[in-house]
């Protein structure tokens, strides 16, 4: 396009939607991948857990848990329990002891942990000293070490206040922590619905209220990291490169939606196998029948990362504090705790309380409990919902509160207030982001709404190359741009996909007791997916793509075989006991690897229909027609 | 239980707005639909689309239940893309040229 002549509106959008949708869009791809692939992290890391497996439900487990507690723990200040659900088959226990201050406000109104680790946000850290936490994970202190980091902390800006939450949240990641941040990490790790008080974190097999070691793992949560604050560099800059990407895609979308003629006429038009106009269709499809989410997602994106693209109104209107205002954004209020009575006193029986508390939320169902003085006069026992029923409200879940002797309620749920129009928007948008409130459903839903979007993003990938197909025929040769679009396209899909896979064989393939695990599986990632690109680039096109799908696509389909090989609880026996979580991932991969072989298939079958027809054009469109 | 009902009802109803539209009436009636008749697919369309939001709010309150509902919207819209072009017979083609049939005794007219 010539910029010194006049031109419509609809071809500068064109223009537009190509160019910004390519320089960033490898880069896009892998954000929507990884980010898809978060909203299954709990069930990712337990997948890469095996030890994890072998739990079953069990009526009793409650009781086992107190005793374990009671146990381990006598003379806590605080006992947390997470609740087996639908998103781990372990109980999770956390304690905080007698002499530690209370770290933060009431557990339930600040931000997180109503549906486990999953639900880390990008939010702020409530008041608290974080160090205390340091070195009191099983392995925090010795790991810290390794983790130590040059140079100061980023937290220089509003960023801390973010940090310190979202960092609280990550799984065994992160090339430059220092142990006291290591430590408040894994502190953070065991914020399965329990509130994250630091303390050690154990999971209980319900059915024999036996304590579990895992094995050290990156988990899902290196994926989740990965998707907002990339790997090995700087977080602050990390947030810029992610942030202008997502203004990007935001950017790409607007225009798409500007440049498409005929948004409803063609709504549910897919015309296979014809070459460039099959690719157009399947790129328009993914994209409009999934624009909904689309558009939240990267816009509420944009919000999640909006303090640190733009931190000026916070720092004018709060002196400087993000944490103030995220604390004023989420409602927060410090409660605090009851002080023990000195008298010793048994604790009520749970049972008949969680009972209550399930009739109360028939839906949602119970999350956590916690359980403040236990053993003392003063006990309280709380119960949290397993997630929250509004978005305005960041779908908080609701809590109710008995008197830890006698049983009595002494806190209702209370009735959310209605918060102000903004802060419902940055609330809900929030809350969509995280899918925090999501049941399993929906959590499917999200799950495959964001598949379409990376099918989008591919696709428009591959199109560019397509539709310059013409030129290169007429110019008699490949110009060194578009070959190097080819070779980054391979690499930046099909690599991403292989190095994913090789990601999951890693985890279960390195012993367990080797210490840096995490770390090792990482490298296991991103050797692969650099090893993806010189590959792509001594291949042709259609070699490269084909051997990378096909790859990926064996890998993933005998992702089950491996669990059932290396001590997980194989397919028919986790479908046959109810272990959604573990059988999900499985049958995930069966279909997912299916569908990759197929394109792979189909890729190298293809016939070029005609001269404007590329090597992959049917095959690829077919990829996306699969995996949609 | 009730999200399938809402699927159900959202895949009716993106049907009815198919057979509304010229291209893929072709697809799945073989023919057309004369304009009234379009025009009453597209409203019956619509009222399902409604229906099924309806259904998915009360189930789950005000903002989940759209939520849900999007979702649903998304999956139901992608199903019915990848059936009308591999498999549109099973869509019901037959059932409803047998209904069209019917109801204009030498099956659809169609339009110029």
């Amino acid at each position: 396009m010539r910029f010194d002549q006049a031109r419509g509106l609809r071809k500068s959008m064109s223009w537009l939607h190509t160019w910004a949708g390519l320089v960033l869009g490898w880069l896009l791809f892998a954000i929507f991948l990884t980010g898809t692939l978060s909203y299954f992290r709990n069930e990712i890391t337990l997948w890469m857990q095996p030890e994890l497996h072998s739990a079953r439900p069990d009526e009793k487990g409650l009781d086992r848990a107190l005793s374990l507690l009671g146990r381990v723990a006598p003379g806590a200040a605080q006992w947390q329990i997470a609740l087996p659900g639908e998103r781990s088959p372990v109980f999770g226990l956390n304690w905080r002891e007698a002499g530690e201050t209370e770290g933060r406000g009431r557990p339930s109104m600040v931000e997180d942990d109503g549906d486990g680790p999953s639900s880390g946000g990008l939010g702020a850290q409530p008041p608290g000293p974080p160090g205390r936490r340091a070195g009191r994970e099983n392995r925090g202190a010795d790991e810290g070490a390794q983790w130590r980091r040059q140079g100061p902390p980023e937290a220089s800006s509003g960023l801390e206040a973010r940090e310190g939450r979202s960092r609280g949240r990550s799984g065994g990641r992160g090339a430059e922590r220092s142990g006291e941040e290591r430590g408040r990490e894994r502190g953070g790790r065991g914020g399965g619905g329990g509130g994250e008080h630091g303390g050690p974190r154990l999971s209980m097999n319900p059915a024999t209220g036996g304590m579990i070691a895992p094995r050290e793992t990156a988990g899902g949560d290196f994926l989740y990291r990965f998707h907002f604050e990339l790997y090995g560099m700087d977080r602050a800059l990390a947030r810029w490169i992610v942030g202008i990407a997502t203004l990007f895609m935001f950017v790409a979308m607007v225009s798409g939606i500007i440049i498409h003629r005929n948004i409803f006429k063609d709504f549910f038009t897919f015309r296979p196998g014809k070459g460039k106009r099959s690719w157009l269709d399947a790129h328009n499809a993914t994209s409009v029948l999934a624009l909904p989410f689309h558009l939240m997602i990267t816009f509420s994106g944009l919000l999640l990362l909006a303090n640190q693209i733009m931190p000026w109104a916070a720092h004018y209107a709060y002196g400087g504090s993000v944490r103030a205002m995220m604390g004023e954004m989420k409602n927060m209020h410090a409660e605090s705790a009851s002080p023990r009575s000195g008298e010793s006193a048994p604790l009520a029986a749970l049972a008949p309380l969680l009972e209550a508390a399930r009739r109360q939320w028939p839906q949602e169902g119970v999350g956590a409990i916690t359980i403040s003085n236990p053993g003392d006069a003063n006990a309280r026992i709380e119960f949290r919902q397993a997630r929250g029923v509004s978005l305005a409200t960041r779908a908080y879940p609701q809590s109710m509160v008995f008197d830890g002797r006698n049983g009595q309620l002494l806190e209702a749920p209370r009735a959310a207030e209605a918060p102000g129009s903004v802060r419902a928007i940055w609330s809900g948008f929030n809350a969509l982001h995280l899918g925090r409130f999501a049941s399993p459903l929906l959590r499917w839903m999200f799950f495959g709404s964001g598949i379409l979007g990376c099918v989008m993003v591919a696709s428009g990938l591959v199109m560019w190359v397509i539709a310059r197909q013409r030129d290169r025929e007429r110019a008699g040769h490949t110009p060194f741009g578009h070959r190097l679009v080819e070779v980054l396209n391979v690499a930046g899909v099909a690599g991403l996909l292989l190095a994913t896979v090789c990601y999951f064989w890693a985890s279960r393939l390195i012993p367990a007791d080797i210490i840096g695990r995490s770390r090792l599986e990482i490298a296991c990632f991103f050797i692969v997916w650099l090893l993806a690109l010189p590959h792509a680039a001594l291949r042709t096109h259609r070699e490269a793509w084909v051997e990378q799908l096909g790859l990926a696509g064996l890998l993933t389909l005998l992702l089950p075989l491996l669990n059932a090989l290396g001590g997980g609880a194989w397919l028919p026996l986790s479908l046959v006991s109810g272990q959604w979580q573990v059988a999900g991932f499985d049958v995930a991969a069966l279909g997912i690897g299916a569908l990759l072989i197929l394109a792979a298939w189909r890729t190298h079958t293809h016939v070029p229909r005609s001269s404007t027809t590329t090597q992959v054009g049917t095959a690829g469109t077919q990829l996306q027609m699969e995996e949609a | 239980m009730m999200a399938l009902a809402s699927f159900v009802l959202l895949f009716i109803g993106l049907e009815a707005l198919c057979l509304g539209m010229d291209r893929h009436a072709r697809q799945l009636a073989g023919s057309t639909l004369p304009g009234p008749l379009a025009r009453c697919a597209r409203v019956l369309g619509c009222m399902a689309l409604l229906g099924s939001a309806m259904l998915e709010i009360a189930q789950r309150g005000l903002s989940i239940g759209l939520t849900a509902w999007f979702g649903l919207l998304t999956l139901a819209a992608m199903t019915l893309v990848l059936a009308l072009s591999y498999r549109p017979a099973w869509l019901g083609a037959r059932l409803i040229r047998a209904l069209l049939g019917r109801a204009f005794g030498s099956g659809p007219s169609a339009r110029p």
